[in-house]
Formats: C-alpha cells, structure tokens, sequence
C-alpha cells in the first residue's frame, strides 16, 4: 500500500483512470467548506473550469473538497450550474433565470464572485460582476466607501486635487 | 486488488488535492497583497479590477477619490488598456458603436466664417447627439475650449482638424502684445475637449505664418491586440501636416508640395517636399479640392485630386499621403466612376475608417434626382470602390416632426436642390447629415436622412446658420475611454507591477503639469 501510494498522477496508466470515471457513472461528489456533502452530475460540475481540471487530471474519483466555498453559496452555484448545462433552455428563459438568480444583496454577492473566481466559473463571474458595477454605478464615491466600508485615506485637499483633475467626470 | 485500489485511488486524490491547494495557497499569497473591504470581508485586486471595468468610463474615473489603493489601481496605464479590452471583448467589433455604452455620443462642431466686425471671434456651433452634453449649447463660439490659454486670452483662435475625440486648434500670438498691428505667430494646441487636457505644439520652425495652409490631423493609436484588431487610444503616435499653398498661381498643376510635418514621438517640426509619383497634380488648393480639405482616416491623409479649371474642372481621384511611414511620397486613388461636377456636386468624408463619397445630382428636381454614397474598399491597385446607397429623392418621406413647410405635394422636390452634404454619423452607416440651406429666405436646418428607410429628419433649427463650407464640420467622437492628451507612455507595466507603474506615471504627469505650467507663465 506504501508503494502504491507513491504512483503519481501522470505516472499512472490513463486508460485506467477513464475507466474509473466511467464506473461512478459521472457523479461528483463536493464538499463544503461547512462539511456538507453535494452530489452532482460531472456535467454539472464540470462547468467549474477548477474541477473540469481536477476531473480531467483524474483527481476526481472521490469526495472534492471546496475548502473556499460554504454549502449556501455552492448550493445557489450548483443551481447557476445546473440551469446553464441544460441547452434545451431558450435564450429567453435562460436571461429570465439569470436576472432572478442575480437578484440578491452585496453579501451573497460577494461569496458568488469569490465562489465563481476560485471555481472557475467565467459566466457566473461575469454576470456577478456586471452586478456589482450596476449596483455601484451612480454611486458618489462616499457612499462606494459605505457600501465597501473603506476609509477615507485621502486628506481633503487630496481628494478637492483629484476632484479637479478629473473635473469631467465629476460634473454631471 | 479492489483495497488496493481504492488505496491508490485515495492516495492519487489527495495528492492531486495538496498539489491544488498549494498552487492555491500561492495564489492566495499573491493575491493578499493588495486587499479590499468588501462589506467587512477581503476582495482581490483582480476582481475589484473586473468589476470597475463594467463601470461606464466616468464613474471609474470618480472612483479614484474613493482611496489611495482605488486612486492607484485606475491611474494606472494597465487600468486604460484592460478597460478598453474588456469592452472589446464584450462588444466585439462593435465596441466603440455598440448602443450600450456610452461612448456612442458624438458631437458635431460647426464653424462658420469669422465675422467681419469682429475678427477676433469665430462662429462656432456645437451640436451633439446626446443631451448629457458635455459641451452646453448656452455657450457662445469658443467658449468650450476656454481651459486654453489662448482662448481665455481671445486670441484670434479656429479649430484646424478633429480626430477622435480631439481637436487641433491654431491660434495667432501677437509677436509684440503693446503694439496694436504687430505681426503674430501661430500655435498649434492638441485638446480633448472633454477631459481639457491640452498639449501645445513647438513654434513652427521658420516663419512663415502668413502663407495660406491646408492642416491635416491623424492619429494612429496602438493596437492592443492585433488578432481582434482593436486599438487602444491611450496609446497612439499623431502627425500633423502643414500643406503650403504654391506660390505660382498661374499653374495650377503642382507636382511637388511644400508640407511641414510634425511628429510626436521627435516632437519636432519638419519641412518636406511632397511628390507624385506620376508627376499628376497634387494641388489642393484648387477650389473643388479646397471646400473639401483633408480628409484623416486609417492613418492617412487624403485629398481631391483635380485636373482642369472652372467650369471643366473634374475630379480625377485622391491625393493619399501616409505620413507615418513616408515624409515624401504620395499615392493616387482613382475615382469610382466619372465624378464631374458639372452633372454632380460632390463631397467627401470618412465612415469609421473608410473614405466616402457624396454624390448628389445636379438636376435633383426631376425623376432621377438621387445622391450615392460610395465607400473605398481598398486601397490598392488605385483604389475599389462600392456604392453603399443610392438614394432617389421622391422616394423620400419627412418625418412628422419636419413642420409644414414641406408637407404640400410638390413642394418637396423644392427641398433637395438646396440640400447640401454635412458629415456622415460617425456610428450609422445608413445615416447622412444634411443641411438644408436656399440662398433666400431665413431657414436653415440640419436634417438627418436614413438611406434604409428615406426618412428625413430635423436634427436643428437654427437662423445663426450660414454657409458653412465643409471644412469647418468637425466631428468629435467620445471613446471608450477619453484619449489622454499627451498620449500615455507606451512602455505601460503591466499591473504585478502597479507600484512601479504609479510612480512613473506620477513623474509623467507632473513633467506635463510642469511643462503646461510652464507654457501658461509664457502666454499669460
């Protein structure tokens, strides 16, 4: 069993590792950072570019642990997931989908772009993202401090400078 | 053998998992250098950098007084050029048009014929597209461009060329302020308008100020990725032409022209002698050649190529002149068919980066009264040509707004012999602005014409309105992001370095302050 343990990933025999696939009927198995076990379609999965390698690497066979992300947001992740493998859904539907999965505040945003930045997931990422900006857009920059909680590190001769500076921008 | 297995199988996971998780936690490391309070908890640069890029251009600019870190991160060159090529990369080709965005507005500046009883002030209109108008049409002639000293200073001051978003302005300094009719000199001032960020170009080398010159303006910005073909106009080299006016006026056929090129990477004027290569005409100060001035696009400078004079004066093709890549040389364009301007009054302008054509007919009051837009495909082989739009006059219809002037049957085709070509929309290419100008009467409009769909509208109304020959229409397109005015450096780090980065912009912005301030101590 010592010696067997040393096998690499790449040193192992290929062939093999597909066939292992194969035999777990393309379920994966993803654990939480809060130890909750989800069962999903590889196809589903998959769609994390970070498990696509891991399952592409052979790495997947058993219980993959997301130690970044916990069971709330992986469970509305799964469900972005699970809604964007199914090609049957129109474009119309789809958009539907996505405007009311989007509808949530900053916090749950948050642990979407960072689930959706460390799972690799390009469209979650951009469709949050896009989110954030809209709901900062209009914003004067003490309220982004507010929203953001950042400290003002500017004395206010600094910020009346930058304020100048870009006066364009500023003037409505 | 099935232990065994599973003992390899747990065995290979879990070093493929610490094999993952230290990539990771090298990431991470990285990625915990520069952090972000995001409602109490920590979000990464690239990110915080993936969601400023969504922000339309100015309110990313407003952000910079949110803190250092955020002042840092969007003065950065890479902030620009990752700004812009994200854009691309949503829009595609269509980014700089795509109705989404901002950018799209654009604003026409109309300059009239300075008045005689008062030299010192040109007749500028400004019309744009949007009403979130950054230049206020309360404001009267120059006045948008007062963050230049010498407007603020009412020297005499026009409006040379337009490219993009900026204006080459020219302005005359009196040599000997005490004296009332001392000579002057003329300035050269780069701007965007919008941004007032100016640039005043070095004294010409020799004094020539008098002598009468046709002014081209062409930037040519860097490409960020060559594979899309997108370009970034944080970067770009630009060239302005100088064209002296021959001195023989018996001959009008000239071979050879006298330019003055200035280059902003050597920031230097120079003098050069333009010739043809067939020893064909280059003038372009005969009349037809002149209303139509020169035309910038693709990195070129084009004008009218005309043989004959008067009334047999045609048009036999295009002067292009290149001057990134020659101080010297010239090549023709042949027209697209016989642009005579006996049969056809002609004028020209460029879609995005194409040349066009403007052909309207002369007899436009009966049945086959039409204009035709044509489009230069290629330049090569002197030139294709393709006729995007033929458009008949009877088949167009007045949109509801128009007013009743026109709506009488057979009081229509009254309209168009006076219809006079303005300037193509920068990002429609089925649009055309027209103005409508008779030699009586007190109206005057801009009117829009759909080639598709032959509707004609009323874009303005405006008694001011005088014979505007076409080389006072100046177009200024807002970008994705403001062209910078000096262009950024081009040796842009990318952001792993951003530290560096803002420091050497830091000393790039205030050698330009410096050197601007210095430029005011000089005028004032």
């Amino acid at each position: 069993a010592i010696q067997s343990s040393r096998f690499s990933c790449v040193g192992f025999p290929l062939a093999y590792i597909f066939l292992a696939c194969k035999k777990k009927s393309m379920a994966l198995k993803l654990k939480s950072s809060d130890n909750k076990i989800f069962e999903v379609e590889e196809l589903v999965a998959v769609q994390s570019e970070t498990i696509k390698s891991l399952v592409e690497d052979g790495c997947a066979n058993n219980v993959i642990p997301l130690p970044n992300v916990d069971s709330k947001t992986l469970e509305l992740v799964l469900d972005w997931c699970k809604n964007h493998v199914d090609v049957k859904l129109d474009e119309e539907k789809l958009k539907e989908y996505e405007d009311k999965f989007i509808e949530v505040d900053l916090a749950v945003l948050y642990d979407l772009l960072m689930a959706a930045n460390y799972l690799n997931i390009k469209d979650l990422l951009n469709r949050a993202s896009q989110k954030v900006a809209d709901m900062l857009k209009g914003k004067k920059p003490e309220q982004i401090r507010e929203t953001f909680n950042i400290v003002n590190d500017f004395s206010p001769e600094e910020e009346e400078e930058i304020r100048k500076e870009n006066l364009w921008a500023f003037e409505e | 053998m099935a232990v065994k297995e599973s003992i390899t199988d747990l065995s290979l996971v879990s070093r493929c998992k610490r094999r993952k998780k230290d990539d990771r936690d090298e990431e991470s490391e990285s990625e915990t250098l520069h952090e972000y309070e995001f409602i109490n908890k920590k979000l990464p640069d690239a990110m915080l950098l993936e969601i400023l890029y969504r922000l339309p251009c100015r309110y990313a600019v407003q952000y910079k007084s949110v803190s250092k870190h955020w002042l840092s991160l969007i003065s950065d060159p890479y902030f620009i050029r990752g700004f812009i090529h994200h854009r691309h990369q949503l829009f595609g080709d269509d980014c700089y048009y795509s109705s989404q965005s901002q950018s799209c507005s654009f604003t026409h500046v109309l300059q009239y014929p300075t008045k005689s009883d008062n030299p010192y002030e040109d007749d500028i209109r400004v019309l744009s597209s949007d009403n979130s108008s950054l230049f206020k049409s309360d404001r009267k002639g120059l006045d948008f461009l007062n963050f230049l000293p010498v407007v603020r200073l009412k020297y005499p001051t026009h409006i040379e060329a337009s490219f993009d978003d900026l204006l080459l302005v020219c302005s005359q300094i009196p040599t000997n302020r005490m004296e009332q009719k001392s000579g002057f000199y003329k300035e050269y001032y780069i701007c965007n308008p919008l941004t007032k960020e100016w640039l005043k170009l070095p004294r010409l080398p020799t004094n020539n100020n008098a002598a009468i010159v046709m002014v081209g303006f062409v930037c040519l910005p860097n490409s960020c990725d060559k594979e899309q073909g997108c370009i970034n106009n944080a970067h770009y080299r630009f060239r302005v032409v100088r064209i002296r006016c021959p001195h023989t006026e018996s001959s009008a056929t000239q071979t050879q022209l006298q330019v003055q090129i200035y280059s902003s990477e050597t920031n230097e004027w120079s003098n050069s002698v333009l010739s043809s290569p067939r020893g064909l005409n280059l003038n372009p100060f005969l009349s037809m050649s002149c209303r139509s001035g020169v035309i910038a696009c693709n990195g070129m400078l084009h004008w009218v190529w005309v043989e004959g004079e008067g009334e047999n004066q045609t048009i036999k093709g295009f002067v292009v002149f290149d001057p990134f890549h020659s101080s010297e040389q010239c090549h023709y364009i042949d027209p697209p068919i016989d642009l005579s301007p006996q049969h056809s009054v002609i004028s020209f302008g460029s879609f995005q980066k194409r040349l066009r054509i403007f052909q309207k007919s002369r007899h436009s009051l009966d049945e086959a009264g039409s204009y035709t837009i044509w489009e230069l495909k290629d330049y090569s082989n002197s030139g294709t040509w393709c006729m995007k739009h033929k458009v008949h006059f009877k088949d167009i219809v007045l949109e509801e707004l128009f007013g009743d002037t026109f709506k009488k049957p057979g009081r229509l085709k009254l309209l168009f012999p006076f219809v006079i070509f303005l300037a193509f929309h920068p990002n429609d290419s089925e649009i055309v602005f027209l103005r409508y100008a008779p030699p009586y009467g007190r109206v005057n409009y801009i009117l829009s014409c759909n080639m598709r769909t032959r509707v004609l509208k009323l874009v303005d109304n405006d008694k001011y309105i005088r014979r505007i020959p076409a080389t006072s229409v100046f177009l200024l397109v807002q970008q994705l992001w403001p062209t910078p005015v000096p262009p950024l450096p081009l040796n842009a780090l990318p952001i792993s370095n951003s530290k560096l980065d803002c420091i050497g912009l830091r000393i790039y912005n205030s050698w330009a302050s410096s050197t601007l301030q210095h430029d005011d101590l000089l005028i004032c």
